[in-house]
């Protein structure tokens, strides 16, 4: 290109190219690339398009500088020194000023360096050296924000940061702080013997901003959801601290130990300027790539479901003790976006309305200091509502947030608290969600049948147990246990009656099993034969069961009968 | 539960308000359809575990009483409720296929009682429908027990009609659960509807099939409602399965270590047909 004007690269030892799509419609994208084939040094070179550029301040984020301290991710890679290549696009001349933020003793810390000017359409190298003075001894990175006098759009820069002794360097693209909406693509990273990779996400705006983030390994997605940036502060997300930790998510998903490599995705969760990217890191290589994908082509819009979930990440009913308050968040499910996975939380701020429908029994706190607390205070069902107005944050997808209205509910049931093994069975029926609102009083030590005595019933752990009426009914009411001992005609061995929700689990029980509610009963078949079976089955048909498993499903072993449908759910006999 | 968000500008929008009471309830908006059509739609996944979730998403969860949820979703989406109803109806009928064809093969589905609780619930939230589109639906599953044939029972005469066509189903349990319904139809509560001559005379051919059965279950049964419709006409045919029916089982609580339980059901039809004819002269 410099022959074609006739200007030889000494002549012409620095300046800038600017690219003019021609089609009326966006349909371009360009990045360029620098290198040096002697010492394979290369930088890449950006294009941002100058309307986007809405503030006239840009960022860059996690820049190693100086000798990086030990809890770095660039830790031993040697001595950086962070250069900032900036061009003035406008035809008056204009002053940069840059400040280096890092986290310092007390948060997020600012060394302000003296302003440079910029002439008109010139491009400026400026070397941070003379920073290193300025700052801590050793630090983890560092971030660099980039303010210039003109006006949005008329500067643009680039960020590389070289190590002295070596070949790396590691780029920084520069986000502009106006952007409207701020997230990120699916990027690559890769975890090996000699490869890390880190994630830096940099708050640039003044107010705490809490970000989503969503990492995918293996089948497995799994979602960081109480992350949370304070003012100016830049964090780094250490792939593989966080995958060794195999912490569950809020589906209760857990990054596979053994994941060597996948993608993340990130996006805020307000309406503070937030950028980010990923850098992989090749230690013995001396490589490392970056990964800030500002706008990947996606929907323009969404629609989608809002769901409450509680603590658990369960959408659906939800059990807790009355002395136990649990935070509930609301999350936006999208429909219409390129990955049936998308979600966005909604609640992180002051948009969302929480409402109890049932004060006495549960209550919901609403201020905009604790949000979608739902603390029990007696036994019973409570409708816990959260409405939400205004902007929903999608992610994965680069969809721009977008104002949205939606409503969800969801049924929270209040446990008495007990003391003894019936406060640890209790205890069971929330660990395991079984979705039945419980009261000492339910249990039983003693409750029985003609034919069938408590010990024979409590087919569980513990020595309390839950019976429902239909279990003890006498065989003259014409329906429950009972009638179907009587209408077989000979004793039977109860394989298994109550199971308390630990046990049910250990024998591969249903997760809602009507074993645990106390209407189920698995008789055995002595035999095993055909005949035995089918006797028993119609003798359970005649004692009205509600439910008799299909022997496709059973088995010869035992017949499985349950009067799910019998009584009040909660009429339990004592 | 979930609910729709949609564009702001006049979209109003309403919970699930299951147990809600209805002076507690929210006043000023309707349902939005769209979500609950999407659910409705997965409802007719291939997979039966997405068809769950979508079962359980549908109807606010795994809850005590299934019957009560279904209900105040249709109060909820009345503008869908002829569809949820469908939906639901399908899901019966797509369960009632993939078990039969998981019998069929020899094969069980899901793991433990997994798919067994799933398949109850459906059932119970169409047997809580009352809606008669839900016949052949439940007749599917009429050998699963009391839910459905109550049911049913309900749906007569139009259901005593449609099980009688299923008598003769190649699946011994089916054919002898349609003769138990048919049993239980005989009894004063339904003598009204189907107490007539013709429906007594095609319900006894179907006894009368029944106790020619090879399996011992469908004789069992068979036997038993020809004692309840008490013809003394069928005297000697169920007397001779009293005598000489073949069936048995090792049992340590009868003589001889063994059960002749088909006997032991034409022995009390005996006994009912023979007080019946007593009290007749």
């Amino acid at each position: 290109m410099l022959g074609e004007f006739k200007v030889s690269p000494a002549q012409a030892p620095e300046g800038g190219i600017s690219i003019i799509p021609r089609s009326p419609t966006p349909a371009l994208i360009a990045q360029g690339q620098i290198t040096d084939p002697v010492t394979g040094f290369s930088t890449t070179l950006n294009f941002p398009l100058p309307e986007l550029q809405l503030a006239s301040a840009l960022h860059a984020s996690g820049v190693p500088i100086g000798v990086p301290s030990h809890d770095s991710p660039f830790a031993g890679l040697g001595l950086f020194i962070p250069h900032v290549i900036v061009r003035n696009l406008a035809s008056a001349a204009q002053t940069v000023a840059i400040t280096v933020e890092y986290p310092g003793e007390e948060g997020p810390a600012q060394a302000a360096l003296a302003p440079v000017g910029l002439e008109p359409y010139s491009t400026r190298e400026i070397s941070l050296a003379s920073a290193l003075g300025l700052l801590p001894t050793a630090l983890p990175f560092c971030s660099l924000r980039i303010h210039y006098s003109g006006p949005p759009g008329s500067v643009i820069g680039e960020v590389s940061s070289i190590e002295q002794k070596g070949d790396l360097v590691i780029d920084s693209r520069l986000a502009n702080e106006g952007d409207g909406w701020a997230g990120s693509g699916s990027h690559p990273w890769r975890l090996d013997a000699e490869t890390d990779s880190v994630l830096f996400l940099t708050n640039m705006g003044e107010q705490e901003v809490p970000v989503l983030f969503r990492m995918h390994a293996g089948g497995v997605t799994f979602f960081l959801t109480d992350l949370r940036l304070g003012p100016r502060e830049t964090r780094a997300i250490d792939l593989r601290k966080l995958r060794d930790e195999q912490k569950p998510d809020f589906m209760g998903n857990v990054i596979p130990a053994n994941a060597t490599d996948g993608s993340v995705s990130w996006i805020r969760a307000d309406l503070v300027p937030v950028m980010g990217r990923l850098v992989v890191l090749r230690r013995n290589k001396g490589i490392a790539s970056n990964y800030d994908c500002p706008g990947c082509i996606c929907p323009a819009s969404f629609t989608g479901t809002l769901e409450v979930r509680n603590p658990n990440g369960n959408a659906n009913d939800y059990a807790m003790l009355e002395d136990n308050p649990k935070n509930f968040e609301a999350y936006a499910f999208m429909t219409q976006c390129n990955t049936s996975q998308s979600w966005a939380r909604v609640t992180a701020d002051s948009r969302t309305d929480w409402k109890s429908y049932h004060p006495s029994i549960a209550t919901v706190t609403n201020d905009t200091k604790s949000k979608g607390r739902v603390t029990g205070l007696i036994y019973g069902d409570a409708q816990i509502e959260a409405k939400h107005t205004g902007k929903v944050f999608p992610l994965p997808t680069c969809t721009p947030p977008q104002d949205k209205t939606g409503t969800d509910t969801i049924k929270v049931m209040v446990s008495e608290v007990c003391s003894g093994e019936r406060g640890t069975i209790v205890q069971e029926y929330i660990d395991y969600r079984v979705t039945l609102a419980l009261r000492c009083s339910f249990f039983t030590q003693t409750a029985h049948s003609q034919y069938f005595s408590f010990a024979e019933m409590e087919t569980g752990d513990y020595t309390w147990a839950l019976v429902r009426r239909p279990l003890v009914r006498p065989a003259s009411s014409g329906y429950g246990l009972d009638r179907w001992r009587e209408l077989y005609g000979a004793p039977r061995i109860i394989n298994s009656a109550y199971r308390n929700p630990s046990r049910n689990a250990r024998v591969g029980g249903a997760p809602q099993s009507r074993h645990m509610y106390g209407d189920a009963v698995d008789l055995r078949n002595e035999s095993g034969t055909a005949g035995e079976w089918q006797q028993m089955d119609d003798a359970a048909r005649l004692a009205g069961a509600d439910y008799r498993e299909p022997l496709s499903l059973s088995g010869y072993g035992h017949v499985h009968a349950d009067w799910r449908n019998h009584d009040a759910y909660n009429d339990f006999a004592q | 539960m979930r609910m729709s968000i949609c564009e702001q500008a006049g979209c109003l929008l309403i919970a699930l308000a299951a147990l809600i009471p209805d002076a507690a309830k929210p006043q000023e908006a309707r349902p939005e359809a769209a979500p609950i059509r999407g659910v409705l739609r997965r409802l007719s996944d291939s997979t039966w575990k997405n068809r769950r979730d979508a079962f359980y998403g549908l109807i606010g969860g795994a809850q005590p009483d299934i019957g009560g949820s279904v209900k105040e979703l249709l109060q909820n989406y009345p503008d869908e409720a002829d569809s949820i109803s469908l939906a639901l109806i399908g899901l019966l009928e797509r369960e009632n296929a993939a078990l039969a064809e998981s019998a069929r093969r020899g094969e069980k589905i899901g793991r433990g009682e997994e798919y067994s609780d799933y398949y109850a619930n459906v059932i119970w939230a169409v047997t809580s429908l009352k809606d008669i589109r839900s016949m052949d639906a439940l007749i599917g599953a009429i050998a699963t027990g009391g839910m459905v044939t109550r049911t049913l029972a309900e749906f007569a005469p139009q259901s005593v009609e449609a099980v009688l066509a299923r008598t003769a189903d190649p699946d011994p349990h089916v054919r002898s659960s349609t003769l138990a319904f048919l049993c239980e139809m005989l009894s004063p509560p339904y003598d009204e509807k189907v107490g007539t001559p013709g429906f007594r005379s095609k319900i006894k051919e179907a006894f009368l099939r029944g106790v020619k059965d090879k399996e011992g279950v469908v004789r069992a049964v068979a036997v038993r409602g020809l004692g309840a419709l008490g013809d003394p006409d069928v005297i000697p045919i169920v007397a001779h399965l009293a005598e000489h029916d073949p069936d048995h089982y090792p049992s340590r609580y009868h003589p001889g270590g063994r059960r002749y339980w088909v006997r032991e059901s034409a022995t009390k039809a005996l006994e009912e047909l023979r007080a019946k004819t007593r009290k007749a002269q």
